[in-house]
């Protein structure tokens, strides 16, 4: 919750300056007998503060009915923090996300991240599951990160079993943080949609947290492939998660006409999915080398294929351990 | 003579490797056989030190050959029949195994009999009488 801060209002809190002046410090200065008897009652003055703590409650209430209906009532998909509103008027600050976007008046530099709406993950979980669209495609187009976009697929997909099984979900948290937090939404058919984060961050290597002095020739091109490899690093356009991007936007400063660069992408989606394919492949080859592990009573049995012809011990081949030179002690020690 | 899936011992004194085999039945254990289809080895390795676990016990079998072996009538002998019910190749052998089986309490469901199909009309009715 955000701190509350002061506001400009005549309400009066126990100040200081209150503090000060109590009855009695003045009763010790002051001198005419008027005065000394209107002190005097103590009575009195407590009507006066219990007074002024009524007008405060009043005042509090008033409040609440007037501007703080927006607080009590936030708006969807909207930010509610006390900066999205005007402190005189009470009414939005126009439409500047920035502006609006300050949780903690006192500490102006803070932004809250956005979240994504529920279009929006709707949207990812269609596009990867329903049209099977790889995850950095996708990450892509919407300008999710990547294993955000991963976490909504996964997610998403864990809901929708929920939700045919008939078990209850709840909805409440994420529509309390759509009552609070900047929302990034789903734009329409055939706009652009806007980034929701930065999507090229790499975290920095811990190869990379050295000085390095290294003489190069005037003559010669130092570029961050260079500079990579004086730290044992692959270039940074090549780690950050969408290197096509970088591909792509170089493509355009060279001036190729949109064709030519869809052509480009597609060769290069293509290159991806047979280096994907191939990666499954030796993934399965090796599953299929290490075999199907069953666990049955007192062992657990290791399952592997093999081929007549190639398995077994052969037939008429004798043991020749007790042949001479045959060396039966360990010759290499680990 | 009856075709026989059994175990040949092969290894040496208590350390015992079997090749799965077919062969003829009165043939003898250590004879050259008709086919080797896979290994046994019963001595069960420790397991990995970081997974932990049961010990391993390793099988290696050529399915294909061991169901073509099964579909023309080769008889298993009780321990292969094991192995090969490990497998899914056949149902368990034994009464309490083949429950466990089917409720699902061990790790390998063996198949379900497939009902039998009807015979195509004018696809050898003698055959199908036979069966019967």
């Amino acid at each position: 919750m955000p701190p509350r801060i002061r506001l400009p209002t005549t309400v009066a809190a126990p100040s200081r300056r209150a503090a000060l002046t109590s009855p009695a410090a003045r009763r010790t200065l002051s001198t005419t007998p008027a005065r000394r008897a209107r002190e005097s009652g103590d009575a009195e003055d407590d009507n006066v503060k219990f007074d002024k703590n009524k007008q405060a409650v009043e005042n509090f209430k008033s409040w609440l009915r007037g501007p703080g209906e927006n607080f009590k009532k936030p708006l969807y998909y909207e930010m509610n923090y006390i900066s999205s509103y005007d402190r005189k008027t009470w009414q939005r600050v126009g439409t500047d996300k920035d502006r609006m976007n300050i949780p903690f008046p006192l500490n102006p530099a803070f932004r809250s991240h956005p979240v994504l709406s529920e279009e929006l993950k709707e949207e990812i979980y269609l596009r990867i599951m329903g049209s099977g669209r790889s995850v950095r495609s996708v990450s892509a187009e919407l300008g999710v990160g990547l294993e955000r976009v991963a976490a909504v697929t996964r997610l998403k997909a864990v809901e929708k079993q929920w939700i045919a099984e008939g078990k209850p979900i709840a909805t409440y948290l994420t529509k309390a943080l759509h009552m609070m937090l900047p929302v990034t939404k789903l734009v329409a058919e055939g706009e652009i949609q806007p980034f929701h984060e930065n999507l090229q961050d790499i975290p920095s290597h811990p190869l990379s947290h050295r000085q390095a002095f290294v003489p190069v020739s005037e003559s010669r091109v130092f570029t961050r492939a260079d500079a990579g490899k004086e730290f044992g690093l692959p270039p940074a356009e090549e780690v950050v998660p969408h290197p096509d991007l970088i591909e792509l936007h170089r493509e355009k400063s060279y001036g190729l006409d949109l064709n030519e660069r869809i052509d480009k992408q597609r060769e290069r989606d293509r290159r991806a999915a047979a280096r994907r394919e191939e990666r499954e492949r030796k993934a399965k080859a090796k599953r299929r080398e290490r075999g199907q592990l069953i666990e049955k009573g007192r062992w657990v049995w290791r399952l592997k294929e093999a081929t007549t012809g190639a398995v077994g011990h052969r037939y008429g081949v004798p043991h020749e351990d007790r042949k001479k030179g045959q060396i039966k002690i360990p010759t290499k020690v680990l | 003579m009856v075709i026989r899936l059994r175990l040949a011992r092969f290894g040496k004194r208590r350390a015992p490797v079997y090749n799965i085999v077919v062969t003829h039945a009165r043939t003898a254990r250590g004879s050259k056989p008709l086919e080797v289809i896979g290994t046994y080895d019963p001595i069960a390795k420790p397991p990995p030190e970081d997974v932990g676990g049961k010990p391993i016990k390793d099988i290696q079998l050529d399915t294909a050959r061991a169901k073509y072996w099964l579909g023309v009538g080769a008889q298993p002998s009780d321990p292969v029949w094991r192995l090969l019910s490990m497998y899914g190749l056949i149902e368990p052998q034994w009464t309490v195994a083949r429950i466990k089986a089917a409720a699902g309490e061990e790790a390998v469901k063996s198949k379900e009999p497939k009902p039998k199909k009807k015979k195509v009309e004018g696809e050898g009715e003698g055959e199908g009488e036979g069966e019967q």
